[in-house]
């Protein structure tokens, strides 16, 4: 399942949800707002999606996932709008029986969220300009605020 | 050959000129004086005391009071340039396009009088059509007669009847409302398209509806990327119909939703 909010992540409240007398472990990754990008300062972030398509794209990756690991359960929370330096931008759980499935699982689809959900994210940098981030491309365009 | 847009003066019914109607995101007149100027030497828009451009980038020939109708444009064409031949093009054919244009110069007979579009072999449509020089005088006649009727004039002319290929070429549609129900119908389609990150900033807006005749996400978006000078070309971009990412080929269906998906950044 993937969620949206504009509040903070609770990380202790999404872990305790994942909940399955099955599963022996429980493989997390959680994705914090760093102060710098390409060498730059950054300031702030922003971030757009677009939620239903985004939905669709998860199910895809969770499903693909399922069929490759023995996973019982994927969990994503994901932010949007503005966030400041050290605060969580995604959090994404991962159950399994094992951890070596759980690692490996977690891992593989943490890239495909990165590669293919349709989210957008806007860089402040601290010389007060604006880069919409274009990872594939990794190329810089400020343009003034 | 030279090119004249006839801009029509304001619509009765709708009042606001039918020139100014934009059915693929610019003004009419906007739209045929470019597509003649791929064709001819010189293009003029027909202006009268009713209603002119804005803007200042046109040749303009005025009506001087003539006001007759729409020969009274094409008349005030043959005064300036009487040896000449004349595309002549009204503003209420929203279909007619490069392609019509073509069509109808490739079976120009220069030796008639006119040269033009006919859905059914007799009826001439007289505001698309190839005026040779030699049909001045027969316009200038018929005007100093009180003759208005550009279809009855044209009786008085020896033509070349050609059937367009597509005879929504010539419809004639007088508001974006009949423009609408009757693409709903032909061949236009009306697409539901939301603008998300930079391509929200560029466009400046999040979503619209878009009347268009691509038949693909790819050709739609180019449609989109040369009206709002999007940076980003589709190589670089997926595109979603109704919450699902397909293929740039997919085809296009009424009413369907889309989003053009910009390089993504999630995690």
């Amino acid at each position: 399942m993937l969620e949206f909010t504009d509040h903070t992540i609770d990380v202790g409240r999404l872990a305790r949800a994942l909940n399955d007398g099955r599963a022996g472990a429980l493989a997390s990754f959680e994705g914090r707002v760093r102060n710098t990008h390409l060498g730059k300062g950054v300031m702030a972030l922003e971030y757009e999606a677009s939620a239903v398509l985004a939905r669709n794209e998860f199910a895809k990756i969770a499903a693909a996932a399922k069929c490759e690991w023995r996973v019982l359960e994927v969990l994503c929370v994901h932010r949007v709008g503005r966030l400041e330096i050290g605060e969580t931008a995604i959090w994404l759980g991962v159950l399994a029986p094992h951890r070596k499935e759980a690692f490996a699982a977690c891992e593989h689809i943490m890239s495909e969220l990165k590669a293919r959900l349709p989210i957008w994210k806007k860089e402040f940098w601290n010389d007060g300009t604006y880069t919409w981030v274009d990872e594939a491309c990794g190329c810089v365009l400020p343009k003034s605020e | 050959m030279k090119g004249l847009v006839l801009t029509g003066g304001k619509s009765s019914r709708m009042g606001a000129p039918k020139a100014e109607l934009s059915y693929h995101g610019e003004a009419e007149f906007v739209r045929l004086y470019r597509l003649l100027s791929g064709f001819c030497d010189e293009v003029f828009l027909s202006v009268s005391d009713n209603w002119r451009p804005g803007e200042q980038a046109f040749r303009l020939l005025e009506d001087r009071g003539l006001s007759k109708g729409p020969l009274s444009g094409v008349a005030a064409a043959f005064t300036l340039h009487p040896t000449s031949a004349f595309i002549v093009v009204a503003c209420d054919m929203p279909l007619f396009d490069a392609q019509a244009l073509k069509e109808l110069i490739s079976h120009r007979d220069a030796t008639m009088h006119a040269t033009c579009f006919s859905l059914d072999g007799t009826t001439a449509e007289p505001l698309c059509a190839i005026y040779e020089a030699g049909a001045g005088r027969l316009v200038f006649e018929a005007l100093s007669r009180d003759m208005r009727c550009a279809r009855r004039v044209m009786q008085t002319m020896s033509v070349k009847y050609v059937k367009p290929s597509n005879p929504s070429w010539v419809r004639n549609v007088n508001s974006k409302e009949e423009f609408e129900s009757f693409s709903s119908a032909g061949p236009a389609l009306q697409v539901d398209v939301t603008y998300v990150a930079m391509l929200r900033e560029a466009a400046g807006k999040s979503q619209e509806w878009v009347a268009t005749r691509a038949t693909t996400p790819r050709a739609l978006f180019e449609e989109l990327r040369s009206r709002y000078a999007f940076a980003l070309k589709a190589e670089r971009m997926r595109v979603a119909i109704n919450d699902e990412i397909v293929p740039w080929s997919t085809p296009l269906n009424d009413k369907d939703r889309l989003i053009f998906v910009p390089p993504v950044a999630g995690g």
